[in-house]
């Protein structure tokens, strides 16, 4: 019925891809942060906060009482319970070169996912990825639990 | 579940009937004593609440063959509330009188439950989540009795073993599928190296518990338990961006009179946004040279872009690019003039 490209097969393409891409650029945008929420980005944490930008790589966490909503610029949006990790891991939306790409991991805790253009225009270079799982994505919305300590 | 007549005062259970009856009267709510509410409706659409109400029913019954009045109507209002779908939790520690050993052993077992339930057990687990709950209500009411080992330690069996059987099911990670807001329902697939499962119809689930095994479809989840299990991540969720298209005059950078009128509609959306990004990209048709519509594109995303400036919005919030007839709304061969691919495309994040 609906046809993906295998979710490995993708996931080490997407390996490859990262190397090349630059580092830096804001991808997006935190539109709602509640409680204790914070960007790790290499070493550092900063508390999160409304209109902070993120980047490729960092990663969005949020205590027990922690929420985080974020927009990025294809339009993707990506939501965050309580105790939740969600790493940005890849992101490429560059409709000049016709190159895009989205791949982002749920460590634990909750999320919800909106595809933007990226889910749309490229389904097959879209991941998301749980521990012990990749989710390929039509174009859609859907939400992930990931237990505390499930493992990798 | 014997229990409050002893043998030598059997003979007197009429009267004690009739003195419980009158005292249940001022103690709770009169009745139900009987389930006969539940018979004409039709069965909640829940696995867990059809499973639970028999559970209360069957706990309301036993009581009842004991004469035990104010219990009979506890359970049996349980069993016709779940029966009419409302979502009963167990019932509350507060709700018994206990001993502390006792509450402490029932608060650590109903955390348990509730922590499963947060999980979203009683939609992926129905039938053993709702042995759960009976059992644990049946166990702390006995406990409350105190005078019946047997039937406590029954209740706590029953209990813990459908408290194991939900804890396997509830294993590892869940995924839902959700509709966007205008109600479309897209697809995706659960997929590790042992295999796959697709979820494409309203609120499907699947669970990965093993990197040994393929993930496994779960079933519909419940409208209530996404609420339960994603409600924080969903109330988070920021605006969905808005799209819209401007038109312009063949070869010029002047718009199409609707389009001047829709502009104002374009400014107030980004007034209202909170934290706004704006993107505009300007596009023309294929009459004409490539690098004249490059220009063209640019300047039709320029007269926009100037415009939004001027609400005041942070220069950074936007990006002004022209595509210029390369990404067509509707393709056509070079040269021809189409009205629908001269026009700058707004999107407001």
């Amino acid at each position: 019925m609906t046809r993906f490209l295998s979710g490995f097969a993708l996931l080490l393409l997407l390996t490859g891809v990262a190397a090349a891409q630059e580092t830096g650029a804001a991808i997006g945008t935190i539109k709602v942060a509640d409680g204790d929420a914070s960007v790790q980005r290499g070493g550092s944490v900063t508390p999160a906060s409304e209109g902070l930008d993120v980047l490729r790589e960092d990663t969005l966490l949020t205590g027990p009482s922690g929420a985080l909503g974020v927009t990025l610029n294809d339009g993707t949006l990506i939501s965050l319970g309580p105790n939740s990790r969600f790493e940005l891991a890849e992101f490429e939306f560059a409709p000049q070169r016709n190159s895009f790409s989205f791949f982002g991991k749920i460590l634990e805790g909750t999320m919800v996912y909106q595809s933007g253009r990226i889910g749309h225009i490229a389904p097959e270079k879209t991941r998301i990825k749980t521990p012990l799982s990749v989710i390929a994505v039509r174009g859609t919305r859907f939400a992930v639990r990931v237990p505390s300590g499930a493992g990798n | 579940m014997q229990k409050r007549f002893s043998a030598p005062i059997a003979q007197l259970r009429p009267v004690f009937t009739a003195t419980l009856l009158a005292l249940s009267v001022s103690a709770c709510a009169i009745g139900p004593y009987d389930t006969e509410e539940l018979a004409g409706l039709t069965p909640p659409d829940s696995q867990f609440l059809q499973g639970l109400s028999k559970e209360y029913e069957a706990l309301g019954d036993l009581e009842r063959a004991e004469y035990d009045w104010p219990d009979t109507a506890r359970f049996y209002d349980r069993a016709i509330r779940a029966g009419k779908g409302e979502m009963v939790e167990p019932e509350a520690l507060e709700q018994r009188d206990l001993e502390p050993a006792g509450r402490q052993e029932l608060k650590q077992a109903r955390d348990q439950l509730t922590e499963l339930f947060a999980a979203g057990a009683r939609s992926i687990a129905g039938s053993s989540s709702a042995r759960a709950q009976g059992g644990f209500d049946c166990w702390m009411q006995e406990l409350e009795e105190g005078h019946q080992p047997d039937d406590i330690a029954n209740c706590r069996a029953m209990f813990l073993a459908a408290l194991s059987d939900v804890q396997a099911s509830v294993k590892g990670a869940l995924v839902v599928l959700l509709p966007e807001d205008d109600g479309k329902l897209g697809v995706i697939r659960v997929e590790n190296q042992q295999g796959s499962v697709i979820l494409d119809t309203l609120r499907a689930s699947a669970l990965v518990g093993r990197a040994d095994a393929a993930p496994m479809a779960a079933g519909t989840f419940a409208e209530d338990d996404v609420w339960v299990v994603f409600g924080a991540a969903i109330a988070a969720g920021p605006v969905p961006p808005v799209t819209f298209m401007l038109y312009f005059e063949q070869g010029t950078n002047v718009l199409t009179p609707e389009s001047r009128v829709l502009l104002d509609k374009v400014l107030e959306t980004i007034r209202q946004r909170y934290l706004p990004q704006v993107e505009v990209s300007g596009h023309t048709d294929r009459s004409g040279s490539t690098a004249y519509n490059d220009g063209l594109a640019l300047d039709r995303a320029g007269i926009v872009g100037e415009e939004i400036l001027k609400l005041g919005v942070p220069e950074d919030v936007l990006t002004v690019e022209s595509f210029g007839e390369r990404a067509p709304i509707v393709p056509t061969a070079d040269g021809v003039s189409e009205p629908r691919n001269r026009r700058v495309e707004i999107v407001i994040r």
